[in-house]
């Protein structure tokens, strides 16, 4: 057995990864672009980046356009790998990992929601919701009353059998929102989740995105320019030339 | 649940949803079936139309076994494997009527030669004739046609003597029976005359032969029939006795050969199949790059990505397979009587081919056909697939 597979959790309901106070950190993390396909020069986003995530607390990560928020955001994910440092997701190094066991630590421990929704085109609602728990080994008849009880907490009872091209914005994000919260992961990372709402729908999402992660005991890692959404979470960070600094809340040391 | 010990849920939903979504895919079904259905067809008609010309060499001409030059009259055989063995007196001779000429082997044969098992293979017309002094003999369709001749009419044989001191002289014979077997080719070379009237014709020693038919259960062991018949009859010798094949080695070979090359056709077009369902493979990825992105952004590993598509991909396959076979063995069977009202019609430029034969499903030869399809398919669509791993979630950011 690979050492770190009880802390992926190969079973759904891994009771040891709850243990971990820090789900995500980012240890010294640098991550540079190369400045064009062939040019020699690079640009840094983030250098030397520390930052922690506590279990049960909401972080938002604010900053300019072109700052580096989502890149921070798709580090901490394990979506993209830094140029130095390290991620640790309930203490496991992303870097150390196989495409197997990365992909099974995402789907069982992070839930990502977009700007984009990015919903399966071809599913409906139902479907959606249920496939982070079906890739986990979970059959459609185990996986399916979870998905029916989110999607009915989000209002979206009546709209199951839907295709996303039949649901409006609002709705298609909170369906998003639904598939995050499906495998009860430790974390809810948001990329500026209410960018493609109207203000109704944009206050609708944030509601209940911080509603669902304090009842729920998750963490969220939030990034966003809208600074009265940063600023309902516990902490807010500033990125800035490539660094993170502490605008509001305790942080924690890493 | 640990989904690494079975196929995951999540790649047994997406790949049936693939396949039910996807049209290309189905295109591709339709295909594979399309292309499949002519290939078994062809199988078919080919396997047992050589196999019916076999048997019409084997029932006609020449015997599973042909035991040559001694009149083994009274062989003894085991009954197992042995059906019939019948006593033959053959020669060849010139045929004359009154507008055309033909060469023909003409066999001497008893009463009881043409048995059911000959029978099957052979159809006669017969008419009440007035009594005459003239013998008799059977032309098949082909050889009465080419000579412009009906059952009563008469025509002349020459027969080369054996003895060079005698010339040639020819016989008057009344035409008393026209046969056809339904292959032109062999009934164009064949005539038939009673055995007793033969031994007046042909005195040589090589003109006398046993015709042996063996059991079905024997026909793939015809070694063992051969060992036991040398067996059981003293002075008779392995060199006396030879097969259907060995006596008509260029037609058994031209069969051998056209086997092996409608074979080799079928793998080609095979081959180029199998790169065609890898090209919609690589086409369904291309297409997918979106959902794949996503899939993976939730956990999906590259591993199940890749097994679903072959899952989709390969259904698919098989399914057209299985749907091909049965087109073809449908029209295989649909084929059958079309041909036989071709062959009834005597069209003659299909004289070369026999027509009316029963349609015989080379089970093995289409089992083989279907492996190597999916055996190719398969492989070549697990390598197009390998550029899933290319596509990674932060693909749905950097093309955003």
């Amino acid at each position: 057995m690979h050492p770190t597979d009880r802390q992926i959790g190969d079973h759904i309901d891994r009771p040891f990864a709850k243990q971990f106070d820090k789900p995500i950190q980012l240890l010294d993390v640098t991550k540079r672009f190369k400045a064009a396909q062939d040019g020699e020069g690079e640009i840094t986003i983030l250098e030397d980046v520390d930052l922690c995530i506590a279990r049960g607390e909401s972080t938002a990560i604010i900053g300019k356009s072109g700052s580096g928020k989502s890149t921070l955001l798709h580090i901490a994910g394990g979506l993209d790998s830094p140029t130095a440092g390290k991620v640790l997701c309930n203490g496991v190094d992303f870097a150390t990992l196989d495409d197997k066991r990365r992909s099974s630590l995402r789907n069982l421990h992070i839930g990502f929601i977009f700007q984009a929704n990015l919903l399966l085109e071809d599913f409906t609602a139902l479907e959606n919701v249920m496939a982070p728990a079906m890739i986990a080994g979970r059959t459609a008849r185990d996986s399916r009353p979870r998905a029916l009880s989110l999607l009915e907490r989000l209002g979206l009872g009546d709209r199951t059998h839907h295709l996303p091209s039949q649901l409006s914005g609002g709705e298609k994000q909170r369906i998003a929102i639904c598939r995050a919260l499906m495998n009860e992961p430790d974390v809810i990372m948001a990329d500026e989740p209410t960018g493609a709402l109207d203000e109704e729908n944009a206050q609708e999402v944030e509601r209940l995105l911080l509603d669902l992660v304090k009842e729920d005991g998750r963490s969220l890692l939030l990034v966003t320019h809208n600074n009265d959404f940063a600023y309902r979470c516990d902490n807010v960070y500033l990125l800035k030339n490539h660094a993170l600094s502490l605008e509001k809340g305790l942080g924690l040391d890493v | 649940m640990n989904g690494s010990a079975v196929v995951n849920p999540f790649v047994k939903f997406w790949s049936a949803k693939r396949i039910f979504k996807k049209g290309r895919l189905l295109g591709c079904l339709f295909l594979i079936a399309f292309v499949m259905a002519p290939l078994v067809c062809a199988l078919i008609f080919s396997e047992s139309m050589i196999a019916g010309i076999t048997n019409k060499y084997i029932y006609l001409s020449d015997g599973h076994l042909q035991i040559q030059g001694v009149a083994y009259d009274g062989l003894v055989t085991d009954d197992a494997m042995v059906l019939h063995a019948d006593s033959v007196v053959s020669g060849y001779a010139l045929v004359y009527s009154s507008s055309s000429t033909s060469s023909l082997l003409v066999k001497g044969v008893s009463n009881d030669y043409f048995n059911e098992s000959r029978l099957s293979q052979v159809s006669f017309e017969t008419t009440d004739l007035e009594p005459s002094n003239l013998k008799g003999i059977a032309l098949s369709r082909a050889t009465a046609s080419k000579l412009g001749v009906s059952i009563g009419d008469r025509v002349a044989l020459m027969i080369v003597p054996d003895d060079a001191s005698r010339s040639p002289r020819p016989v008057l014979v009344r035409v008393e029976a026209i046969f056809h077997s339904g292959y032109d080719q062999l009934d164009s070379m064949l005539s038939f005359v009673d055995k007793e009237y033969a031994r007046t014709l042909f005195t040589s020693s090589s003109s006398v032969s046993v015709e042996v038919l063996v059991d079905d259960n024997y026909i793939e062991r015809l070694d063992d029939v051969i060992a036991d018949l040398v067996l059981k009859n003293e002075g008779l010798s392995l060199r006396e006795i030879s097969t259907w094949n060995e006596h008509n080695v260029s037609v058994y070979n031209n069969f051998v050969t056209s086997k092996q090359m409608i074979l080799i056709i079928l793998l080609v077009v095979i081959v180029v199949a199998a790169f065609y369902t890898s090209s919609v493979a690589q086409q369904m990825i291309q297409d997918d790059m979106k959902p794949i992105s996503i899939a993976k952004l939730i956990g999906m590993a590259d591993s199940q990505v890749r097994l679903s598509a072959f899952i989709s991909v390969s259904s698919v396959t098989v399914a057209g397979i299985v749907l091909g076979i049965g087109l073809g063995i449908g029209i295989g069977y649909g084929l059958g009587p079309v041909l036989s009202a071709l062959s009834n019609k005597g069209l003659q430029s299909l004289s070369f081919y026999l027509l009316d034969f029963v349609v015989d499903i080379p089970w093995k030869s289409v089992l083989l056909i279907s492996v190597c399809l999916m055996v190719l398919s398969a492989a070549s669509v697990w390598i197009a697939l390998g550029k899933t791993r290319r596509i990674t979630p932060m693909r749905l950011f950097t093309s955003l």
